[in-house]
């Protein structure tokens, strides 16, 4: 077997093999259908069933790192499809046994794989710059964190002690889409009252990002860094902008004194609640996009949709594949930062929403938002992709 | 003798079919040469690790793929959903063609009723396509998501909606075939073409089943039928197998006059059992033994009568539901979705060393006649527990066990299908021995299937690659399959097309 030190979340990698060996005899292809990698493709490599076997060879020593193309390793979004319609791996069975990274999934397999050339010092560019920049600066565009003190400064929100923190992640404000989306939320909130504060430049990655991109450690270091800090500023509300930290957060350390929840959560509470109110008519046919991170791995499907739903004049309708079928947007795992030749899947989702002749996409993820506006972009199509809180200060 | 793919021949085929759609790489080699197939577990992988795979985009790929692997005498594997328990496993050296790529809906045709696709449609797919314009396919597997429309005819496979439609064979109308040669036949039978012809033969269901032996199918046209308004979902818990059955096969005779339920069956406790013990952390009571239950479809006042008339025999057998016994619809769900409720059962399965882990379920099927079930059952329970007799069997019983001790699940034409769920392990490594004692214990088995009327290779079909022929001569007549032979002769003379089983030289 090749020497493999690769160590996620504590367990190593020989512990993996099993579950592995449970893959490559199961054999009943439910990870593979639906797929996106393998939609995309429509080679078996990239799905979790390929994977499986080629993890397999791995342990038999029969394949190396080095036969596998960035194709196989960097193709999984980690979107959770293969592991939601696991057969052994049912949704009863993961509420019961808890986090993912003790079941082997497509996401679990590419990491593991991302992790060994992470240790090898292989990776590719788009990847390592991303990965230097939050190791040294928090976040993946290696800008200074005065940057981000000077954004929150000037929009009023920098900490004054409230227990309760807006989280907006790492790609706000250095992501002009992202900064907008989030300048949204904060508006809403405010005319809303109600009551939070951000930590500014201080506020690094969750460690969402570099896990997927196979730095485990620095997964590890970061969450506990963010952590430590919520602690120590009395945290006990996180509101986060971004399914993928919120996971991060949920994942690594629980709901133990600390209440994570993302932000489509508290919009839907202000609205139920009155704090705003929705006046202007929004006469637009909108489709929503499930993010894999809030809906397949949190089970957050409605709140969102129960948003639009009380946007006046807003006509609501859904994709085909929608919910727990819906297609990843193609930014998860290393996808956001490294594009693969064969590998579509926003321009993809963007096809189905155009099925629908919608004029807006709306999402709840700013990973989503880049993905699919990249997307409609590079389709040509008429379709805006609006952030839901985008969409909700549009009707006040 | 089959030759190996050398760069000449990779060349030859990249600049055939395009560089897109080849692929010698290990990785995609190791990718494509396993399968659910128990074969696998008893030797080298090296064995089933093809030399090349190709996805074909078009039916003129696939004949010039043929066409090339017929020169150099290169086995062909056509590859589908791969979930087939029985020769789905990869060929050395051989060519791997994956449909993945062919998957276009082609027409639903509501004059005819006949729907059409490529051979790599998924069955899902298809499913939700004309359910979209109120019909449906009849095809309905238990793996419909990764099921393809070209591989349910190549294996003839069974369906959801089995007692009242039949296998997949009864719902095709229509087949396009690539032979060895590259020559493209359109064959038929229905509004197209002729159901009967009596100056020819009926060639479209010498494909049918044949799993890709005689050759590629590339095109499928099935029947389609008008969604019914109604469905309904019932089951019911006996304190023994016998009652259980009984009201099975009442039920279903029942169904073949009264018409719209479309399947009902008959499980053994110990599925659920583990399912809903270990995955729901409920207690199963001691004393359930046996489901049955029904789905019924059709319109709303008959399905309503039906299930009056279901229920009644259900009860006339002892049949009743308790509050100790969990969530019917739980169940029913379990019942529908039968590939998480295996997943669940083997992993949740005391039976296990390891957890289920580095294990795998090997199903058999004997298709006995329900009249002879309850007799059949008795002695064949007794042949599953040898397997695990380390007297009888002192080197496969360390590599093999049950795992559900028998689990009738009456289906088809009067016919029973009984899972005895074998675990196969991969360790310790399978040896000679093991693996002869394996054949002396099936060869076993099916003189038991056969002596009630039963046949080893029908449904899952799973037999011993080794002792393929010697079991199909006996249960078929040597007359039979020397027919068989000629024709794989004369459509295959160079035994290209997946000859890894039944017609090996």
């Amino acid at each position: 077997m090749e020497k493999v030190n690769v160590n996620l979340q504590g367990v190593e990698f020989e512990s993996y093999m099993p579950q592995i060996q449970t893959c490559v005899n199961c054999y009943c292809g439910l990870c593979v259908a639906y797929c996106p990698a393998l939609e995309e493709t429509k080679d078996e490599s990239l799905s979790a069933r390929g994977l499986s076997q080629i993890m397999d060879g791995i342990g038999r020593g029969e394949l190396h790192l080095e036969d596998l193309p960035d194709e196989v390793i960097y193709s999984c979004t980690g979107c959770r499809w293969c592991e939601w319609n696991c057969s052994q791996n049912t949704p009863l069975w993961v509420t019961q046994q808890g986090d993912r990274s003790t079941k082997v999934s497509g996401a679990t397999m590419s990491e593991i794989m991302r992790s060994m050339r992470v240790e090898k010092g292989d990776v590719p560019k788009a990847v390592k710059d991303a990965l230097d920049g939050i190791a040294r600066f928090g976040n993946p565009y290696g800008r200074p964190k005065e940057v981000k003190d000077k954004w929150v400064e000037n929009l009023g929100c920098a900490f004054n002690g409230e227990d309760t923190l807006l989280y907006v992640g790492s790609m706000v404000p250095y992501e002009d889409r992202s900064a907008e989306m989030a300048e949204a939320l904060i508006d809403i909130l405010k005319k809303a009252n109600f009551p939070f504060s951000m930590i500014g430049g201080n506020e690094l990655d969750s460690g969402a990002l570099p896990r997927y991109m196979g730095e485990e450690g620095l997964f590890e270091d970061l969450v506990e860094k963010e952590i430590k800090q919520f602690k120590e500023k009395g945290i006990k509300n996180v509101v986060c902008l971004s399914p993928h930290d919120y996971d991060a957060f949920l994942s690594y350390y629980g709901s133990n004194d600390i209440e994570f929840k993302h932000y489509t959560e508290v919009l839907l509470d202000i609205i139920k609640d009155k704090k705003i109110e929705l006046k202007k008519d929004i006469n637009k046919k909108v489709t929503y996009h499930d993010p894999c991170y809030l809906g397949r791995k949190h089970n957050i499907y409605d709140p969102p949709r129960d948003i639009l739903k009380s946007i006046p004049g807003l006509e609501l309708v859904e994709m085909d594949r929608n919910r727990e079928m819906a297609y990843c947007c193609g930014g998860g795992g290393t996808g956001l930062w490294y594009e693969l030749p064969r590998v579509h899947m926003n321009y993809t989702r963007v096809d189905q929403a155009k099925e629908k002749a919608v004029d807006y996409l709306a999402v709840a993820c700013p990973i989503c938002l880049q993905m699919l506006d990249d997307g409609v972009k590079s389709r040509d199509y008429n379709i805006e992709v609006k952030d839901i809180a985008q969409i909700v200060l549009e009707a006040l | 003798m089959a030759q190996a793919i050398t760069k000449e021949i990779s060349e030859q085929l990249k600049s055939q079919i395009g560089e897109g759609k080849f692929s010698d790489q290990k990785y995609s080699r190791i990718t494509y040469r396993l399968s659910h197939s128990p074969e696998t577990l008893m030797f080298d992988l090296d064995d089933f690790t093809p030399g090349a795979v190709v996805w074909p985009e078009s039916v003129e790929d696939v004949q010039k793929i043929l066409q090339i692997a017929n020169e150099y005498e290169i086995p062909i594997d056509p590859v589908g959903g791969r979930t087939s328990s029985a020769d789905s496993e990869g060929i050395k050296g051989s060519i791997a063609m994956d449909f993945a790529r062919m998957n276009k809906i082609i027409e639903l045709n509501e004059k005819t009723m006949r729907f059409t696709a490529e051979a790599g449609a998924r069955v899902s797919d298809c499913l939700a396509y004309v359910a979209k314009k109120g019909y449906m396919i009849l095809e309905y597997p238990t793996m419909n998501k990764t099921s393809m429309l070209g591989s349910r005819a190549a294996i003839h496979g069974y369906n959801k909606y089995e007692n009242r439609w039949g296998s997949s064979g009864m719902h095709i109308k229509g087949l396009e075939v690539v032979l060895p040669t590259g020559d493209v036949l359109q064959l038929g039978r229905g509004t197209s073409y002729p159901t009967k012809s009596v100056v020819g033969y009926n060639l479209m269901d010498l494909f049918i089943g044949s799993r890709g032996t005689l050759g590629v199918i590339t095109k499928v046209t099935e029947r389609i039928i008008k969604t019914p308004p109604a469905y309904h979902y019932g089951i019911m818990a006996f304190k023994n197998y016998k009652d259980g059955i009984e009201a099975y096969i009442d039920l279903r005779n029942a169904g073949a006059h009264i018409g719209p339920i479309w399947r009902a069956k008959s499980y053994n406790r110990w599925l659920l059992k583990q399912a809903v013990e270990g995955m729901m952390g409920a207690k199963w009571p001691d004393d359930v033994e046996q489901l049955t239950d029904y789905h019924i479809l059709g319109e709303e006042d008959v399905v309503a009568a039906t299930e009056k008339h279901a229920i009644d025999i259900l009860k006339a057998h002892n049949g009743f539901w308790r509050d100790d016994l969990p969530d019917s619809t739980f169940v029913g769900r379990m019942h529908e979705t039968m590939e998480k409720y295996m997943g669940m059962a083997a992993l949740g399965s005391d039976r296990n060393k390891d957890g289920g882990l580095g294990e795998r379920i090997v199903p058999y099927d004997a298709n006995i006649p329900d009249g002879n079930l309850v007799e059949f059952y008795g002695e064949a329970l007794a042949h599953w527990h040898r397997m695990e007799d380390p007297k009888v069997y002192p080197n496969l019983s360390k590599r093999m066990r049950v795992l559900s001790p028998g689990a009738p699940v009456p289906t088809d034409e009067g016919h029973t299908k009984n899972w005895a769920l074998g675990l196969a392990s991969y360790t310790p490594k399978w040896n000679e021995e093991a693996r002869q004692e394996y054949y002396d214990w099936f060869r076993k088995y099916a003189e038991i299937c056969w002596k009630y009327g039963g046949s080893v290779t029908a449904t899952h079909g799973y037999v011993p690659r080794a002792i393929e022929i010697e079991i199909l001569k006996k249960e078929l007549g040597d007359n039979y399959y020397n027919l068989m032979r000629q024709i794989k002769d004369v459509i295959d003379p160079k035994h290209i097309m997946n000859p890894k089983t039944k017609f090996r030289f």
